[in-house]
């Protein structure tokens, strides 16, 4: 029980941090770290445009938030409800969707297809870049 | 009595972990992580526990690598944007005297 409230204080102080941080400080005017997979290579990695797009989003802008990282925005649900569930210290289920193969393995096909989409420079697919 | 299906620990098969390292920390080594943990599953249905144990073990370890990096890079960007800071803010300071 003493563990469960540790874990929803840190969760409180993290999660409000975090949110200030990013409802305030608009990613793009170079405070915040940057992706350094691209600052070396020069391509895009899954996770960029992530805190452009929690900024927007945390501003309303759901579509700008889509625009920068499409990913991060289907993915926003199950990172939510799986951080509330480890905080309250609920086990997930093994017949939970996470642990079918069939679901996990399309994780590996999204991410590594939006990774190699997102670099593409022709109109559809360069949609998918941050 | 235990239920039917694959047996073993279910408890882990770090996909989320792996997702979040892979989006928050811009590193390929989140992308390993998935990728092993989707071995994770295949190989326990296929009743492959020592498999999966295996792949669960890797998971883990790529995963914990990706986040120890990113942690260490971001915590190195916010030490560096510091200590411009400090420097910008003292050759500010000894210009205007």
């Amino acid at each position: 029980m003493n563990n469960r409230f540790f874990r929803i204080s840190i969760l409180i102080i993290a999660a409000g941090a975090i949110l200030l941080l990013y409802f305030f400080v608009e990613p793009k005017n170079g405070i915040l770290p940057k992706c350094f997979f691209h600052e070396l290579t020069g391509l895009y990695c899954p996770g960029c445009g992530v805190q452009r797009s929690f900024h927007a989003l945390l501003n309303g802008h759901i579509l700008t938030a889509i625009d920068y990282n499409l990913l991060f925005i289907l993915f926003l649900p199950l990172i939510i409800y799986f951080l509330l569930a480890f905080t309250w210290g609920k086990k997930t289920s093994s017949s939970s969707f996470i642990y079918k193969s069939s679901f996990s393995y399309s994780v590996v096909i999204v991410v590594i297809s939006f990774w190699v989409l997102r670099n593409l420079p022709y109109t559809p697919f360069s949609w998918l870049a941050p | 009595m235990a239920p039917p299906g694959p047996k073993g620990p279910f408890s882990e098969n770090w996909l989320v972990e792996a997702i979040l390292v892979t989006l928050l920390c811009c590193l390929p080594f989140g992308v390993v992580g998935i990728i092993f943990a989707a071995q994770v599953n295949t190989k326990q249905q296929a009743g492959d526990n020592e498999g999966a144990e295996k792949s669960r073990r890797e998971a883990a370890k790529w995963t914990k690598l990706g986040f120890w990096i990113g942690l260490g890079v971001i915590l190195l960007y916010v030490l560096f944007v510091f200590v411009m800071g400090v420097s910008f803010l003292g050759a500010a300071g000894s210009m205007s005297n």
